[in-house]
């Protein structure tokens, strides 16, 4: 879909004029049920005009990249969501809008997200709730809920957004598409609003996998803005995506599967596992992963940690609100939680031992990658909520991120692919690679999506 | 009741080749710059901002200081802190730093002029504030400080004073540290077995030592009265001469370290130990001691002559082959006493070291007088020339000739009937004129010695 777009813009058969206007249009008159969007970029179409008399085309031309509101775009609301920076206009674009720049896409606005990236249903914005639109009873997911749900509603080609426990994988399942969170250290984070450094990673959404090969192609890379970033050399994602790899062993944990509530979805996935390797002929292996238990308690004091400290500049001085006075309940609770940890962190008892078993849960990863070349889980332990049901017990929305949080303690890539839907709601399947082994995911993610 | 010193000392990193901030490529010169033109969105704390690599020419001079100050280097990873506190000077609410909890300094344990120092680290320097007017200035916001931190081994405000002036001559003998953008000092004074006392932001050796002085007798006067001491931090006002209750002591965890999840850690090489311990000179305090033993020169000429790396080096030089008392006067007494009265420093001043070598050798060889040697220097720390083409031109060698200066002896006894007559009478004095007036007509060149002998042998 993105190729033939693609193919039609470089053509001239389509300008960027007409696919920006088109996308506007429709935003005007549907997303008022959606709220997807909490900013659209007033000057869209200008942009497009002034590119369509360009003779040279980048290579994302003309098309529209709706930007999770925790990514800084230059003179657009990065506001993540909340009150506190309701009023921050950035001054300066991340290292991933300039690329996408660079190579002509156009950022069609900033999206709604759960506040500060807290939260794994899309409810939580200052700027209310997003809805899903292909399943409107349900919750879209989040953190990165407006991402996921403009690319859904087709109100845009591709989207951004950030995934620190699953904040892109599980809002792409509820809403059918294909999610990407690269290793930790393969997109520059520059520009990127903290939740929680050592997990935090900018991602892709699109319909199709060709799409998110492609921009996660421009975006990633080594970049001097974001000293954790790793020199490894970038493939060519999009190119090499149908690369028959043949011999391939499938990875599957009774660790992941044990946790997942609703059988429905294990039945779903099993049924696509087995078609999938017979059809390509791959082998499957039970792997253990043995700590991947311990993620959600891992997982916590970590993002509590490190977003205290990453919130400390908001102290009403800079951007006119005080956060801890401004935000919403679950941002003050992990607020609140990062102080006291930190406090009592002068022991070394928690963020560092949270930091020790983080290596344990790579570790198991490193170990199961011996055996096997990809692991495939459930994204989530069972079906979106409805919108009518509020989550209120901490504990239980924590345990919904129990399978994608183990990728980002372990910083290596994962994404989701849809497979079909139960009750009319779309299911996801996870692929977990190695670190670095991007293009490998995104052959595996193809092959997935030849099945349908 | 017995005093204990200890200090942090805190002073801007000397950046030659990479001018710019700590974690961005801002520029440093803060004091010339414009208030807020050397920003941008990481020194200024804007959301989604990340630090860049430390830099690098920083770190190599913090451990050039953590060498010279006889410190450990750390064989394993060094990692930055987040040091957290709520201030409106911190943009990003908290500041990187090497020190804190669970962090490896960049040098440990060292010991300089018989102070040990607890470790020494590298970190970033806050914004200026103004708390008058609350203007925030971010160029100085993440400008490289190294931080010195020493036991409390110091007893008294004169000697606090001299080690912290001799610490600066051991940093200036690596050439880190930017003098001229100045120094902090946070100075912790407590009385033996009572709290202590931290005095926050003292700025000149003059004011640590005058804080110092009040803070003790605050102290011993409390405690005489009968007063319990607290934990305290104070504040140094120049302007009363006082110290102020500024708030109660933090305690670590208040600071609430964490590792900085944004910076890999850096490990130092053993090939990177290796280049600068290369470039690392000898400690002024080890010279002075080499000095004292190997040259035999008395303490107080060590102690000048190692003051300042370039006056030592040249004078290990000239000793090859002069003699080393002479050249240790022509330098300690002659040559820095011209300096220092038209105000100038040696490393300033254009000084030929051949000039100075041939001026001692020409002392040694006794073949020109010190007054003569004085008067060339006054000449040459101005412009340069050749000392020894002044010399000939100017005749200015010591005249042992005896039948030429016989002949200006007789001149001058002929000239002077009055003094051979006081003479004659025992006047002693009238000698010395006479002396006085062949050294006149040489132009200060002549013998004084062989004139002497002469005169009295005519009379």
């Amino acid at each position: 879909m993105i190729q033939e777009k693609l193919r039609l813009l470089q053509s001239g058969k389509l300008t960027a004029e007409q696919n920006i206007k088109s996308f506007i249009d429709k935003i005007k008159k549907q997303d008022k049920n959606i709220n997807s969007f909490i900013e659209v970029n007033k000057n869209a179409v200008q942009e497009a005009k002034e590119l369509d008399k360009k003779k040279k085309k980048g290579r994302l031309f003309g098309l529209a990249i709706a930007v999770k509101s925790n990514i800084c775009v230059k003179g657009l609301l990065t506001s993540c969501g909340s009150k506190t920076l309701s009023n921050f206009y950035s001054p300066y674009d991340a290292d991933v809008i300039k690329k996408i720049k660079q190579e002509d896409g156009i950022i069609i606005g900033m999206m709604n997200m759960d506040e500060f990236a807290a939260g794994s249903t899309g409810e939580s914005s200052f700027y209310g709730p997003t809805k899903n639109p292909v399943a409107l009873d349900r919750v879209p997911g989040g953190s990165s809920s407006g991402s996921a749900a403009s690319v859904a509603a087709d109100f845009c080609d591709l989207s951004l957004g950030s995934d620190t426990g699953g904040s892109i994988r599980t809002p792409a399942s509820h809403c059918g598409l294909v999610g990407i969170k690269p290793s930790y250290g393969r997109v520059s984070r520059y520009g990127l609003i903290d939740l929680s450094m050592s997990l935090d990673q900018i991602g892709v959404f699109s319909k199709d996998v060709y799409g998110s090969a492609l921009l996660l192609n421009i975006i990633a890379g080594r970049s001097e803005n974001d000293p954790i970033t790793f020199d490894n050399e970038v493939e060519d994602y999009h190119i090499e995506i149908d690369k028959v790899s043949s011999d391939l062993t499938i990875g599957i944990s009774k660790n992941f599967n044990d946790l997942c509530q609703d059988k429905r979805i294990l039945e779903l996935i099993n049924k696509k596992i087995d078609e999938f390797s017979k059809k390509y002929k791959y082998q499957k292996k039970e792997v253990d992963l043995e700590y991947v238990k311990l993620a959600v308690q891992t997982y916590y004091p970590l993002v509590y940690v490190e977003f205290f400290s990453s919130t400390r500049k908001f102290d009403g001085r800079k951007y006119g609100f005080k956060i801890e006075e401004n935000c919403g309940e679950e941002v003050l609770r992990r607020i609140l939680g990062g102080k006291e940890i930190s406090k009592a962190e002068h022991k070394g008892r928690y963020y560092r031992q949270a930091l020790a078993t983080k290596n344990l849960i790579k570790n198991d990863f490193d170990n199961a990658f011996k055996k096997v070349d990809f692991i495939i889980s459930p994204v989530v332990p069972k079906l979106p909520n409805k919108t009518t049901k509020k989550i209120t017990d901490p504990k239980e929305m924590y345990a919904y991120d129990a399978f994608t949080i183990p990728s980002n303690l372990a910083g290596n890539c994962a994404s989701v692919i849809n497979i079909g839907r139960i009750e009319n709601v779309p299911v996801g399947l996870q692929v977990i690679c190695p670190s670095f082994k991007e293009s490998l995911m995104f052959n595996v993610l193809h092959k997935f999506e030849m099945l349908k | 009741m017995k005093v204990k010193i200890g200090l942090e000392v805190h002073l801007y990193v000397k950046l030659e080749n990479n001018k710019t901030k700590l974690f961005c490529s801002c520029p440093i010169n803060y004091k010339e710059a414009e208030t807020n033109t050397n920003i941008c969105p990481r020194c200024t704390g804007m959301p989604g901002n990340k630090p860049m690599l430390p830099n690098k020419e920083a770190f190599e001079k913090a451990i050039e200081v953590a060498l010279i100050l006889n410190c450990g280097i750390p064989k394993g990873p060094i990692l930055f802190q987040r040091k957290h506190y709520d201030w409106p000077d911190l943009p990003n609410g908290f500041q990187k730093t090497i020190s804190g909890t669970y962090s490896v300094p960049v040098g440990y344990e060292g010991k300089y002029n018989n102070v040990r120092i607890s470790y020494m680290h590298l970190e970033e320097d806050p914004a200026k504030w103004d708390p008058i007017t609350g203007y925030v200035d971010y160029n100085r916001s993440g400008i490289p400080l190294i931080e010195i931190v020493t036991e409390p081994d110091l007893i008294d405000s004169e000697e606090t004073r001299t080690w912290v002036r001799n610490l600066m001559t051991a940093l200036s003998y690596v050439n880190s540290i930017d003098k001229d953008l100045g120094i902090k000092a946070d100075v912790n004074v407590n009385i033996e077995n009572h709290p202590r006392v931290e005095i926050k932001n003292v700025n000149s050796l003059a004011n640590i030592k005058k804080a110092i002085e009040y803070e003790v007798l605050r102290q011993q006067k409390a405690l005489l009265s009968g007063k319990n001491l607290v934990q305290e931090t104070r504040t140094y006002d120049d302007k009363q001469n006082i110290t102020i209750h500024m708030r109660y002591k933090e305690q670590a965890q208040d600071y609430m370290f964490i590792p900085e999840p944004d910076l890999p850690s850096i490990q130092v090489t053993k090939d990177q130990l290796e280049k600068i311990k290369k470039i690392v000179p000898e400690s002024p305090e080890s010279k002075r001691e080499r000095f004292v033993n190997k040259y035999k020169l008395k303490k107080e000429d060590a102690e000048t002559l190692s003051s300042n790396l370039k006056l030592a080096e040249i004078f290990e030089d000239i000793i090859k082959e002069s003699e080393i008392n002479v050249t240790a006067k022509l330098l300690v007494r002659d040559l820095l006493s011209v300096l220092n009265y038209d105000k100038l420093e040696i490393e300033n001043v254009n000084l030929n070291l051949e000039n100075l070598k041939y001026l001692s050798k020409m002392l040694s060889e006794n073949k020109i007088t010190e007054n003569t040697s004085k008067k060339i220097l006054i000449e040459l720390v101005k412009k340069d020339f050749s000392v020894k083409d002044y010399i000939k031109k100017h005749d200015l060698e010591i005249k042992s000739d005896k039948s030429e200066l016989e002949t200006i002896c007789k001149q001058v006894i002929k000239e002077n009937p009055k003094a051979i007559e006081d003479y004659k009478k025992g006047e002693e004095k009238a000698l010395n004129f006479l002396v006085g007036m062949v050294m006149k007509k040489t132009k200060g060149t002549a013998n004084p010695d062989i004139v002497n002998n002469l005169i009295k042998k005519l009379l």
